[in-house]
């Protein structure tokens, strides 16, 4: 199986096809991580390659992303996930304000839930008072914060800056695809975590949680 | 750039374009106009953003992205070349204070696709 017959079953809005397809790695040994990024991440490129040379329409890309949105849901469904406890990390994931891309967001909540965190999903286009309000009940370790569209940059350092300073004191994570062109850490702090790749997030949770126990040792 | 002086721009370059290329719209009609409207209001908001971000390149990557997806849809580089050079020179009699800032990323725009 390659990217590319995963973003052709995508295109087709074969979702029965391309579960298996995730599946069939995932019974061979792949990890999750390695399946988001090697195939879904870059079958989803493939995607957009596609329309922009015009082998494709507007409307095989939205079923695309609607079949991926559900395959990605169905498979994070039979993935075995490490049980919650009392103890468990907490992190909550969204985009920001009219950021409307939600999929590299919701491989990376998967990632923390199959590692037994207690995550909360809040989707994509959240505006920042109700970010905060969310955090400050929630508490979390972690927060994702995701964006697509460079016409949403300029709002980060806002949201990077309020949920930092929240009781929590949570690590912020950034994901977005805007990471391959653009140095985002000047919209963030210098605390701020780039993530462009789902194979070095769990490595991150990994050496995190280690340090964790560490401390509680 | 606020949007009086955006607006002002976007009316007259698109007038301008079809006045040097007439046959567009017998080719594509209304409908096309008004894409082409839309395409200018793209450009702007790409202009917008590389100047809040002090990042010319911001623009200089949508010119490349646009230039690939007009041609892969059979249009020629040199339609975006001419409309980015007209919002270039009508910006030289605007009184918004940001026209030289987006002169200067549309020039740098240019030179990524020439």
């Amino acid at each position: 199986m390659t990217p590319k017959n995963l973003a052709l079953a995508l295109i087709d809005g074969q979702s029965n096809e391309a579960f298996q397809m995730l599946e069939t790695l995932y019974s061979n040994q792949t990890t999750v991580a390695s399946i988001y990024q090697n195939y879904v991440t870059k079958a989803m490129q493939e995607i957009g390659r596609m329309w922009e040379e015009d082998e494709i329409t507007v409307a095989d890309e939205h079923l695309a992303t609607s079949t991926c949105d559900f395959v990605l849901a169905k498979f994070h469904s039979v993935v075995n996930k490490k049980p919650l406890t009392n103890s468990s990390k907490k992190a909550m994931f969204f985009s920001v304000e009219k950021e409307q891309h939600s999929l590299g967001m919701k491989m990376a909540a998967h990632v923390f839930e199959q590692q037994g965190w207690n995550v909360r999903f809040m989707g994509a286009n959240l505006p920042l008072s109700y970010a905060v309000e969310a955090a400050q009940r929630f508490s979390p370790d972690v927060i994702g914060i995701s964006l697509t569209i460079i016409h949403h940059l300029d709002q980060l350092k806002e949201y990077v800056d309020a949920l930092e300073s929240i009781n929590s004191h949570p690590q912020i994570i950034v994901g977005s695809r805007l990471l391959s062109s653009y140095d985002l850490l000047k919209y963030a702090s210098p605390k701020t975590k780039m993530v462009s790749d789902f194979e070095e997030l769990q490595t991150w949770m990994t050496e995190l949680e280690e340090v964790k126990m560490h401390e509680y040792n | 750039m606020n949007q009086q002086a955006r607006e002002k721009v976007i009316d007259e370059v698109v007038i301008e374009i079809y006045e040097a290329y007439p046959e567009i719209l017998a080719r594509f009609g209304e409908a096309g106009k008004a894409r082409c409207y839309e395409d200018n209001h793209h450009h702007f908001d790409h202009l917008d953003t590389a100047a809040k971000l002090g990042q010319p390149e911001v623009f200089s990557n949508y010119a490349v992205w646009l230039t690939n997806l007009l041609t892969a849809r059979g249009m020629n580089k040199h339609h975006v070349i001419d409309n980015f050079q007209r919002i270039h020179d009508r910006l030289e009699s605007s009184d918004d204070p940001q026209a030289s800032t987006y002169q200067n990323i549309l020039l740098q725009g240019i030179q990524a696709i020439q």
